[in-house]
């Protein structure tokens, strides 16, 4: 992500960084959306998200 | 450095009270001088609430004389992190935002203590709002880990850990979003147990990320955990997160051994996330323990750890910036920097990347749920290693390292961490392991023939033990 496209980013989200913190937040976002990148891998329409809160089935006692 | 002796278990003193060898004045009184000895030193208390404490103790003497005694836990001394709601006593989140923050009712979990008799002995030390990290630029200090004061307790649950492992509370209770029970538990050489998501009330605690927010207790032994859970756990209407589930006596076969259970060991996985040596000798150690108590142990394999840590962290930043956004918009200032950091993260995460988190997250806890069918429990690593320095420590609003503690939150299951051994530097070693959803009570019997079975137990913090 460039500089640009971070402090865009920034303002869209109403959030203030300290000058000196830019360039370390703008490495922490690339880190994280690099890891986050595994989950854009396709998975079947049919795979729904997790329902929440309740989500294991009950069992029998 | 010590006035007094530590604290015994929760166990041992709820049978020191029952055979009348001591009364909840004296206990409390203990625990009330100990915290005040060594909070100079390990700064676990944010709030000693002794004057609360005394009368409480007083009314439970005064139950006892009267031929009452509520239960296992009655007259006991315990804490709560500072994110739990007790009636009356701020709940600060180890945070400037909330500096007067006095709590309307107990959280449930308080409630449920206060009910079983207990004492609260005051409120701990946290990394703000559970999250963050090791912060100096707070109205308090990060706590220091007992083992070393120059090394990390783990967190977020810091106080709690330090102050059960310097012996000065037998019980205490954290949260753990992606570990911050169990890592202190890791750091700080106890017993730390994440029970399945559901299994104990959130209410009146200051939430970090909804969905993956879990209780409990912070203890020495594996015998107190049960204990702990015991009172702790039960369905509550008033947390949506709830499971209305059947609570089990989980005392009842705590002993009883792990002869013929199958554990599955999840070793490629700690060798995947970078642990070190040391502490994956200790691991295959502890495989060796539970072969030589009669249960089989097989390999096994758990799902992509990039995986995990992605929904994890997809999750958690989300759920707690839309927590905090507005406070991050309009006085970030009063966050330390490295939680302001932190929390701010959740801004850069698209709505499309947390409905995919989700649905990945359906997916990974089928896969680890189905390793289930053939095992009693599995073992992994929680961390790399033994605590780092206290200035080591990544303080940075990305940690490169990450615990393998999250993933457990992620699907749910039940985990614990108890200690298994010590580096060269006298640091405790760890293992954790995890159990079917709901059922603590198998994990508590895995981990109790582990601890009986080894002597880590037995070796307690030099610094405050001698």
């Amino acid at each position: 992500m460039d500089k640009r496209e971070f402090a865009a980013l920034l303002a869209r989200a109403g959030l203030r960084l300290e000058a000196d913190r830019m360039a370390v937040m703008r490495e922490a976002v690339d880190a994280m959306q690099k890891l986050l990148s595994v989950l854009d891998e396709p998975l079947p329409y049919g795979e729904e998200p997790f329902s929440m809160p309740r989500f294991f089935p009950r069992r029998p006692q | 450095m010590t006035s007094k002796a530590p604290l015994p278990t929760l166990a041992e003193a709820g049978r020191a009270i029952a055979s009348g060898d001591l009364g909840p004045v004296d206990l409390t009184e203990w625990a009330l001088a100990r915290a005040e000895a060594l909070n100079p030193e390990f700064f676990a208390f944010i709030e000693i609430t002794a004057a609360r404490a005394r009368e409480r103790a007083r009314e439970a003497a005064s139950e006892i004389a009267a031929g009452r005694r509520r239960g296992p836990l009655f007259g006991v001394p315990y804490g709560l992190k500072d994110i739990y709601d007790a009636k009356g006593l701020k709940t600060t989140a180890h945070s400037r935002l909330l500096l007067d923050n006095i709590a309307a009712a107990d959280a449930a979990t308080t409630e449920r203590l206060e009910a079983a008799g207990m004492i609260l002995i005051g409120k701990l030390a946290t990394h703000e709002f559970a999250t963050g990290g090791p912060a100096w630029d707070l109205p308090w200090p990060p706590a220091r880990n007992p083992w070393n004061r120059d090394h990390f307790t783990g967190g977020s649950s810091s106080g709690s850990g330090a102050a059960v492992a310097a012996g000065i509370l037998p019980l205490a209770l954290g949260s753990d979003t992606g570990g911050s029970i169990r890592l202190p538990a890791a750091y700080c050489g106890i017993v730390g147990l994440k029970p399945t998501y559901g299994r104990v009330s959130r209410r009146g605690v200051v939430p970090l990320s909804f969905s993956l927010d879990t209780c409990g207790p912070l203890t020495r032994t594996v015998e107190d955990s049960a204990l702990a859970l015991s009172a702790l756990a039960g369905y509550d209407p008033q947390d949506p997160g709830s499971a209305d589930e059947l609570v089990p006596d989980y005392l009842r076969g705590l002993k009883d051994g792990i002869e013929g259970l199958k554990i599955g060991y999840a070793r490629a996985f700690s060798e995947e996330a970078g642990v070190g040596a040391g502490q994956r000798r200790a691991l295959d150690d502890a495989a060796v323990v539970f072969k030589g108590l009669g249960a089989e142990v097989v390999e096994v394999s758990l799902p992509p750890l990039d995986h995990l840590q992605a929904v994890a962290r997809a999750i958690s930043h989300s759920e707690s910036f839309a927590i905090h956004q507005k406070d991050l918009r309009e006085r970030p200032q009063l966050y330390a920097r490295v939680t302001r950091e932190r929390l701010m993260l959740g801004a850069f995460i698209g709505a499309s990347q947390y409905v995919a988190a989700q649905r990945w997250r359906r997916l990974l806890t089928a896969q680890v749920d189905a390793l289930f069918a053939a095992c009693d429990a599995l073992l992994c690593a929680a961390i790399a290693g033994p605590a780092p320095r206290l200035d080591a420590v990544d303080t940075n609003p990305w940690r490169r390292e990450q615990p393998m503690t999250a993933v457990f939150n992620v699907t749910g299951h039940p985990a614990l961490v108890q200690p298994c051994g010590f580096a060269e530097s006298g640091l405790p070693l760890s293992l954790q392991l995890v159990g079917r959803a709901f059922d603590e009570a198998t994990l508590l019997r895995v981990a109790y023939a582990y601890e009986d079975a080894t002597p880590w137990r037995e070796r307690r913090v030099p610094l405050v033990y001698a």
